[in-house]
């Protein structure tokens, strides 16, 4: 209910619904969570370690035959590669890059969910039937598998798994959004609006959306870190980036080889992504929680939950 | 119930047709000369149309498509460009290897979820509780290929107790543990979530009230009472998870070297063998419609609630 608050009172523009999303019981129960807080931090860390730190580390490319595969030392903190690259250089560059595709994967598919959700159950009958049939066989079709596919017949590329990731993870959105607006279709205030003549946009944009998007944003922050370890398994298994472009995936692989030797060319990157996805992990949780976001009822959106995890 | 497995038995023609279509639209779409991918740039063009012509991909592109569907029909795959034998003879040798692992980590994920379940929920809001949620969400945000390297590097090289890599000669159960141990692993967490949920959520019901009521110990009802009522969505997630772990089965194969389709897949894609991976894909898609079909049935068999249910 807190966050339907927090709209209604947000009449006076950007500044003021940004104040009264921060001052709002759900900004303070999520404040009071310690662990969460601290993952946001470390998040924002992160990010602004993919964004600036290459100004500060060496060229995440730079070939230094010299020093291969050294252990971690003060000039290379995450040791050397088999070509004396830097690991810390290339895991923050894999970083950014493993970021940028788990972002986009989950912003791109939450926009055509909505959409699409919004459509399919504000308008019902053979629109909502249609789509529905439709998001039944996408969601069948592992995300994995896809990106492989996808990877195979257009050249694997951030591209190919962008585009995979994002086709696989549509009808998961459009499920979720659909659902709630069915649900929220037949209440007073949406009745009520529509009773005053406005149009279908904006009963969706203004009335409905509002009141059920919180949810589906908890779904989408858990998400982004599941998405995060789906890019590293494509450019793992050489579906995804490829070298000499560094992802946290192909980093781990080719640190394989040399695991009994330099076992830190893979613990540290994969330190890195699993304390990403653990971060948005307990993110989602805390939203979870603050948010007092019902998990849904009816059996159908029981099965959306349940496809949460992808890999 | 009837109509509901006919209605996915039909279902699995369409996912072939779906997966051979969308393999051929995107490998139309995109220009790529697989003779190239096969022989390498520097050989006459006049060898290139050769092996097009072998090939029949200097075919229009329907006829290429109804030709391949002829054939698959007929269970054959093509042959194999890596290892120039029939890609049906390779899946099907295979194979064997893969069910034995899945089996092994579907084992591995039952005996997880419902143990660690139980206990969580027993022990709710303890520090036994609170370690066991942290072991779930450990597991749902590692990459499956980061736990598997970090068990070699732990059990393989530093314990020096359980072999690496391959299914040993002749199979034991030795080389197993490992990789089942990851495959399970990999999927328990949320599951173990689920199990804890929807057992606390059974000890609000008025029907455990009754139980307390007439003197029934605590462990018995959350056995007896509590454990049965939520078999129902617990076997649902674990029997999704058996269907995913098509996904899994690829990265834990890779990295343990273990002899299965998910192995093929990595070659396939190192070698752009386009037959065998169509094959392969094939292959674990239907795995993956045929243990989703059975789950959906399962589901309704166990819960006698549901059977009246039209869905």
């Amino acid at each position: 209910m807190s966050t339907m608050n927090a709209n209604v009172t947000a009449g006076g523009g950007i500044g003021a619904r940004v104040r009264s999303a921060w001052t709002s019981d759900s900004a303070r129960r999520f404040r009071s969570n310690k662990v969460a807080v601290l993952c946001t931090g470390w998040l924002i860390v992160v990010i602004l370690a993919v964004l600036i730190g290459p100004y500060f580390t060496q060229n995440p490319n730079q070939i230094d035959v010299a020093t291969r595969l050294a252990g971690p030392s003060l000039s290379h903190l995450f040791g050397t590669d088999e070509l004396g690259r830097d690991i810390l250089a290339r895991t923050l560059e894999g970083g950014r890059v493993t970021l940028t595709v788990a972002i986009l994967a989950t912003v791109i598919p939450f926009i055509i969910g909505l959409v699409l959700g919004s459509v399919a159950g504000y308008r019902s009958g053979v629109i909502d039937e249609t789509l529905t049939r439709l998001f039944d066989i996408i969601i069948t079709f592992p995300a994995l598998i896809f990106g492989i596919i996808l990877a195979v017949a257009v050249g694997p590329s951030e591209k190919s798994e962008i585009i995979a990731l994002s086709v696989t993870q549509i009808a998961l959105y459009a499920r979720l959004f659909r659902a709630g607006v069915i649900s929220a279709k037949p209440t007073e205030y949406v009745q009520g609006a529509i009773s005053l003549g406005f149009r279908r946009t904006r009963v969706i944009g203004r009335h409905i959306l509002p009141n059920i998007t919180m949810p589906v944003v908890v779904v989408a922050a858990s998400h982004i870190g599941i998405l995060a370890i789906a890019e590293a398994s494509l450019s793992f298994l050489g579906a995804g980036i490829q070298p000499p472009g560094a992802s946290l995936g192909n980093l781990i692989s080719d640190g394989q080889q040399y695991l009994q030797t330099a076992p830190w060319m893979v613990l540290f990157p994969a330190l890195f992504l699993t304390l990403i996805a653990a971060a948005f992990s307990f993110i989602a949780d805390a939203m979870r929680d603050a948010f007092d976001v019902q998990q849904p009822v009816s059996s159908d959106d029981q099965q959306v939950t349940l496809e949460t995890i992808i890999t | 119930m009837a109509r509901l497995i006919l209605v996915r038995i039909a279902f699995l023609p369409l996912v072939v047709l779906g997966v051979t279509v969308v393999l051929f639209a995107i490998s139309q779409v995109i220009p790529s000369d697989p003779a190239r991918l096969i022989v390498g740039d520097y050989v006459p063009p006049a060898v290139r149309a050769a092996i097009n012509a072998k090939y029949g991909l200097n075919q229009p592109v329907l006829e290429q498509y109804g030709k391949y569907m002829t054939r698959l029909l007929h269970g054959d795959l093509g042959t194999s460009i890596r290892y120039n034998v029939s890609v049906a003879s390779i899946l099907r040798s295979a194979f064997p290897a893969t069910l034995e692992l899945v089996a092994g980590g579907a084992f591995v994920n039952v005996i997880l979820t419902t143990s660690l379940g139980f206990l969580a929920a027993r022990f709710r809001n303890t520090w036994i509780d609170a370690t066991i949620r942290a072991f779930a969400l450990i597991g749902t945000s590692t990459a499956t290929f980061v736990v598997a390297l970090v068990c070699i590097l732990i059990f393989g090289f530093y314990l020096n107790i359980l072999p690496i890599s391959g299914q040993g000669s002749p199979p034991d159960i030795q080389h197993l543990i490992m990789p089942a141990f990851v495959l399970g692993y990999s999927d328990a967490g949320n599951n173990v979530r689920v199990f804890r949920a929807s057992l606390i959520d059974a000890m609000s019901k008025d029907y455990v009230r009754a139980a307390r009521g007439r003197g029934i110990g605590e462990r018995t009802i959350l056995l007896k009472h509590a454990g049965l009522n939520s078999l129902a969505p617990t076997i649902t997630v674990i029997g999704l998870s058996v269907a995913r772990i098509a996904g899994a089965v690829i990265l834990v194969e890779t990295v343990f070297a273990w002899p299965g389709i998910g192995q093929l897949l990595d070659v396939g894609i190192l070698w752009n063998d386009f037959p065998l991976l169509t094959g392969a894909l094939l292959l674990l898609l239907i795995y993956t419609v045929v243990v989703t079909l059975i789950v959906d049935v399962l589901y309704r068999v166990i819960d006698p609630r549901l059977r009246s249910e039209t869905s």
